[in-house]
């Protein structure tokens, strides 16, 4: 079965024919089969939370039955009467060697290698992650100690330094946490990283029977803190930065693109097919550089001949961008950027479809839309759109009065669409065979304010000025806008209204084209002022502000002392 | 969510028991009705020569009781002017501390030697008291701004209290049936590597 139509539209704005793509019967995933990629916390995972569970059950019985408590310290009692038993000066000073990891100074040193290898490597996700077990760790650790008060191992000589209530062990807590957490952000999967639990086994033994040894701790506390150090970074870093999405790799690049190899690359070309009926045949990053919301992809897939399609990747992470993205404006601009973040990834990607399908109504040209593909559900989407093969940007392209008619008439068509782009500049309009395309509708508004409307002809105006001059562009447009209409777009268009991209390449030619458009214009508006201020702003501000402070006090707190 | 509730059963089921725990962290003098009190084994802990312990009766009217930290080495907790937060007293533990140039002044409890430096007096009382006893030495710093701070020590400081060593292990004793104790034996410690 072949899809596909040519998507024209009524005014001379042609799309071109879309690729004719060969599709299958999709497939319906039924109940209780797992998703392409499902988040997985993997059987020892599942291990490891069971047993850091028994240990809070455990603390409950200790914390509430006097028989247990009793019989536990007895228990401890005795096995360190055993190690006390073994005691001699010799054996004394090895064992303090032997138990060095679990000191404040080692553990900061560890504490401090790991964070700088991880800022030094950007990897963000990994550090977030990682601060956030070892705080949880941290906290759950000293807040049970505190709750349960089990004071140290009675009627044994203490022959080493300790601080606070025992149970759990915090030393042996946070050293398993942040040797745990080391592994999983800083050594790549494979046999490294398995050579390295039996490596973490070994130094969390040896650590624990020096501590015996000198009394420090109780048996009990140290398997308690052991297991809540491994259980939380193990379960934090399966389920937030598993492997499969987030691979450690030593290789500069950019943090908003996810790894499409492995296990992901299998569940998209399974997803695919499941769900589009499209036949893929080959996936590869296409066009990272211009692109930091969304991991965009290109796909060979089974046609009449064999063609492309375009997709693009949004996970998790692109929509804390789309959202620290869009504080940051509201912060910027105030009012004016009165847009909400989406919520989730599937809203995000719903929405930019809905637009692509809403444009492509309203005649414009823009890529025709194959539908959403799911990943894993609420986290990874897949947009697949048609792929403009063999475009150029119009920043690269040779741009003749119809290619600047189709510019502008895209801009009249998005204004009686009631549409805004927001993001008009050379990397989205794209040319081929002397056709103008509009790609990359993500922030796309319906019923925009005026002034949106008026940045998008400003906008575009200057895009199409780079590769051209301005009396020509003025002239053509001219034939499609008022003189008015004209005025108040470069009157609202200025500074950081302008996309970074556009104002990087009027810099780099050293043009002041917005003047020239101003001095063509007969009439000159006031500017639109940008700033708004309002309550909302201010509070806003008040507790980033705050938030940032309070970031940067349990900064300072963790990196001063793991412990 | 079965899980949660057979934890929940679980706790339900054992909050039936015995309690065992004194929730408040106060090293208090008297040991509390079914137990023992942690935080004083903790503070006994940390200095093991000490044959006084420090603790608290009551805490004062308008006073809370502070942080209490606890090493190898040494203990300390605070009282704190629940009102007026510049208002603090800091107890001490140590296994011995610098009681030259203080004044030795009578004090009530047998074995405990009783000194004084008061280092302002005038719109502040402030300066440390110190008991010195067997193994250990508990320091009373005080900050007590206004001028009736001699009588606001006089007031905290009967509101604190000492629990002999020996007392102490009694209690860990008949806590545990008699199958632990709160220090090692003399033979097991002379039987130690260094300490």
């Amino acid at each position: 079965m072949v899809a596909g139509s040519p998507a024209s539209g009524p005014t001379g704005v042609v799309a071109g024919p879309p690729p004719a793509v060969t599709r299958a019967r999709p497939r319906r995933r039924p109940s209780g089969e797992p998703p392409p990629l499902p988040r997985e916390l993997q059987t020892s995972g599942k291990w490891w939370l069971g047993l850091a569970a028994a240990v809070v059950v455990f603390w409950i019985v200790v914390a509430v039955t006097r028989r247990t408590a009793v019989a536990v310290d007895v228990l401890d009692n005795r096995v360190l009467e055993w190690f006390t038993s073994l005691r001699s000066d010799p054996l004394t000073t090895v064992m303090k060697a032997a138990g060095v990891l679990g000191t404040a100074y080692a553990l900061q040193a560890l504490w401090y290698g790991n964070l700088l290898v991880l800022v030094i490597w950007r990897r963000w996700r990994h550090l977030f992650v990682w601060l956030g077990a070892m705080l949880t760790v941290e906290v759950i650790a000293s807040g049970a100690a505190e709750l349960i008060r089990r004071p140290r191992p009675l009627g044994v000589e203490i022959l080493g330094p300790w601080q606070g209530f025992a149970m759990p062990s915090r030393p042996m807590a946070v050293l398993a946490a942040v040797l745990v957490s080391g592994l999983y952000s800083l050594v790549p999967s494979g046999r490294l990283r398995q050579f390295g639990k039996l490596a973490i086994a070994a130094a969390l033994l040896v650590t624990a029977v020096s501590r015996l040894y000198l009394a420090q701790d109780g048996l009990t506390d140290i398997v308690a803190g052991v297991i809540l150090g491994v259980a939380i970074p193990l379960a934090a870093f399966r389920l937030l930065a598993p492997n499969e999405v987030f691979p450690i790799t030593y290789t500069r690049g950019r943090t908003a693109h996810l790894d499409v190899t492995g296990r992901r690359l299998d569940a998209i070309l399974h997803a695919l097919r499941d769900q589009l009926g499209i036949i893929p045949l080959e996936v590869t990053p296409f066009g990272l550089a211009g692109s930091g919301g969304s991991t965009p992809l290109r796909v060979k897939v089974k046609g009449e001949p064999d063609t492309y399609l375009f997709c693009k990747l949004y996970a998790a992470t692109h929509l804390r961008s789309d959202r620290w993205y869009k504080l940051g404006r509201t912060l910027m601009y105030g009012r004016l950027e009165d847009e909400r973040a989406f919520n989730t990834v599937r809203r995000l990607v719903q929405y930019e479809d809905y637009i692509l399908r809403l444009m492509s109504s309203a005649g414009l040209p823009v890529a025709q839309p194959y539908g959403i593909v799911e990943i894993t559900p609420e986290r990874e989407y897949l947009l697949v759109t048609e792929f403009h093969d063999g475009a150029v940007e119009l920043g690269d392209a040779e741009v003749d009065d119809a290619v600047i008619d189709q510019g502008l008439e895209i801009v009249r068509k998005l204004w009686e669409g009631g549409l805004a782009h927001r993001d008009i500049k050379p990397a989205n309009l794209l040319v081929r065979r002397g056709r103008v395309h509009l790609v990359d509708p993500a922030f796309a508004m319906v019923r925009p304010s005026p002034w949106r409307q008026a940045v998008d002809l400003g906008n575009m105006m200057l895009v199409l000025a780079l590769r051209t001059d301005a009396a020509r562009v003025y002239g053509r447009a001219r034939r499609l806008f008022s003189e008015e209409e004209i005025a108040e777009a470069f009157a609202a268009t200025r500074g950081l209204t302008m996309p970074s991209q556009l104002r990087r390449l009027l810099r780099q030619q050293g043009l002041d084209l917005h003047a020239e458009f101003t001095a063509l214009l007969p009439m000159k508006l006031p500017s639109v002022r940008i700033q708004r201020w309002s309550w909302r702003r201010v509070l806003l501000t008040a507790s980033v502000a705050l938030g940032v402070i309070f970031g940067i006090a349990i900064a300072v707190s963790l990196l001063s002392s793991p412990l | 969510m079965r899980a949660a509730l057979w934890i929940a059963a679980l706790v339900v089921a054992l909050a039936g028991c015995s309690v065992d725990v004194d929730t408040s962290g106060m090293p208090g003098c008297a040991p509390p009705a079914n137990g023992l009190n942690s935080t004083l084994v903790l503070i006994a802990q940390s200095v093991p020569t000490a044959s006084q312990l420090p603790c608290v009766r009551a805490v004062p009217v308008g006073w809370e009781f502070g942080d209490l930290r606890a090493g190898n080495g040494g203990a300390k907790f605070q009282l704190i002017a629940s009102r007026e937060q510049s208002q603090e007293v800091v107890v001490e533990l140590r296994d011995e501390c610098d009681v030259s140039g203080a004044t030795k002044l009578s004090s009530q409890n047998p074995g405990i030697r009783r000194f004084e430096r008061i280092t302002e007096s005038g719109s502040a009382y402030v300066g440390e008291r110190y008991y010195v006893y067997e193994g250990g030495c508990t320091t009373y710093r005080f900050d007590l701004p206004g001028p009736d701070g001699g009588q606001t020590l006089n007031t905290v400081a009967g509101s604190l209290g000492f629990v002999s060593r020996q007392t102490l292990s009694q209690q860990v004793h008949d806590h545990s049936d008699g199958r632990l104790e709160l220090d090692p034996s003399p033979s097991a410690a002379a039987s130690g590597g260094e300490a």
